[in-house]
């Protein structure tokens, strides 16, 4: 087994996740392999440090008792006023799923899980990470003409700026950033209740394939297209379905006609 | 009636024996979720009454996972709310609120320095979704395949998901080892 192989499967060695010819494997890789087992050392270390028990945090005092008489109070419904109803949906649902499924295979064949260390990786890190952390725009308007001079100066390319509030993705702003050492122009946009990141920036390999391409990245969805020279990324936890409809909205208004105005 | 009524106590009986004992665990994650007190035990209590509510449905074997996963939902329904009910204005608070003091005292300099404070903002800063594996995994000991079950995903993104996380804590804390 080499170095790479092993480090696919180190977590899961780790944690026995394996089976007997995979942890033998491993074992002896790591007998011979100082970087790998420097590696597996630090998840040692690392596990040791998680032990603490001052990392969890203690239930208060009052509030198991709370919940008890919570539950007291509480009663659970017969289990026909939950299945009753839902019976009567069986077909509807069937029919959606059917319709959803024909949507699905016409038009995201190609929306394939893939394995990390992508553009795709960093940017669904990149849109997760502005989610739970706290980066989500620099500069917040709903206004195009507010967003597009903001980016005037910080980066080398204009990135086209628009809203489709009329089609459900309202413009929340934009920000700045530094992916795959590159400056990206990222447009926030809002969707029902999810966020939609485009993140755009110069295109990397003007040869490469120009088609649109759609991934899935832990429960993310991706669409990459390629317009007048940028490389476009949408990413969001929205439904395939609706990601694609913004790519379309994006695309229908980044004619080159347009890129002037 | 009187059957029924004592089919109903003796659910309730099971439930509280099963579900009751593992508050400590659906607690500790819902805390690490919402990150305060008073929203942990909002969330603990609103998956209890739903656990309550659905226990009929529940035949697997283990009750924790099945739990868990109920508290694993309902924080993350009630995170999401809290981000599109406070939208981008509170986020830009809290992200001026998190920001350090440029000059700590020495107080604060004591506690940054220790290695407790020092693991928990590393797990703090991590993503939802790598902090969730970390604490099934590291704290409660879940197996991949309840992981799994537990957060929704394939066994094969829980191993990505984990490593990924790992790689993050050893890189946020060897950062910090050399800042000292």
């Amino acid at each position: 087994m080499n170095c790479e192989d092993t480090l696919a499967l180190l977590d899961a060695y780790f944690d026995n996740e394996l089976d007997l010819a995979q942890t033998l494997a491993i074992e002896e890789h790591l007998r011979d392999c100082a970087s790998c087992r420097s590696q597996y050392e630090l998840r040692v270390a690392l596990r040791h440090r998680l032990k603490d028990p001052d990392l969890r945090y203690a239930i208060p005092r009052d509030f198991a008792d709370q919940v008890r008489k919570r539950l007291a109070v509480s009663s659970r419904p017969a289990r026909r006023i939950l299945s009753f109803p839902s019976a009567a949906w069986v077909p509807v649902a069937i029919a959606a799923a059917a319709i959803f499924g024909a949507f699905l295979y016409a038009n995201i064949q190609r929306m394939l899980p893939i394995e990390p260390a992508s553009m795709v990786t960093e940017v669904a890190s990149d849109h997760i990470r502005s989610l739970i952390g706290s980066h989500l725009v620099d500069v917040e308007s709903s206004d195009q003409h507010t967003v597009k001079p903001w980016f005037a100066g910080k980066l080398d390319f204009s990135p086209p700026v628009r809203d489709f509030a009329d089609q459900g993705f309202k413009l929340v702003g934009g920000r700045l950033d530094y992916v795959r050492g590159q400056n990206v122009a990222v447009l926030v946009y809002r969707f029902k209740n999810h966020y939609v990141s485009l993140f755009m920036c110069r295109e990397r390999n003007p040869d490469a394939d120009s088609k649109q391409k759609a991934f899935g990245y832990q429960g993310y969805n991706l669409v990459y297209w390629n317009a007048n020279g940028l490389d476009y990324w949408a990413v969001s936890d929205a439904a395939p379905g609706a990601l694609l409809e913004f790519a379309k909205a994006q695309q229908e208004e980044h004619s080159p006609q347009e890129e002037h105005s | 009636m009187v059957l029924l009524s004592m089919n109903d106590q003796d659910q309730r009986t099971r439930f509280e024996n099963q579900m009751l004992p593992l508050m400590p665990e659906a607690y500790n994650l819902a805390r690490w979720f919402m990150k305060n007190e008073p929203d942990a035990r909002d969330a603990v209590q609103e998956a209890y009454l739903k656990a309550f509510r659905y226990f009929e449905s529940f035949h697997g074997d283990s009750g924790r996972a099945w739990l868990l996963r109920i508290v694993r939902n309902v924080c993350y329904d009630a995170l999401r709310a809290r981000e599109s009910e406070h939208n981008i204005i509170s986020l830009d608070q809290e992200a001026a609120a998190e920001v350090p003091d440029s000059k700590p005292g020495p107080n604060v300099l004591a506690i940054q320095n220790s290695t407790k404070l020092r693991i928990r903002e590393a797990l703090e800063a991590l993503p939802l979704e790598f902090k969730t594996v970390i604490i099934l995994r590291e704290f409660d000991g879940f197996s991949y395949k309840e992981i799994s079950d537990i957060v929704g995903v394939p066994v094969g993104t829980v191993m990505s998901r984990l490593s990924r996380a790992r790689q993050q804590l050893a890189i946020l804390l060897q950062k910090e080892r050399e800042n000292e």
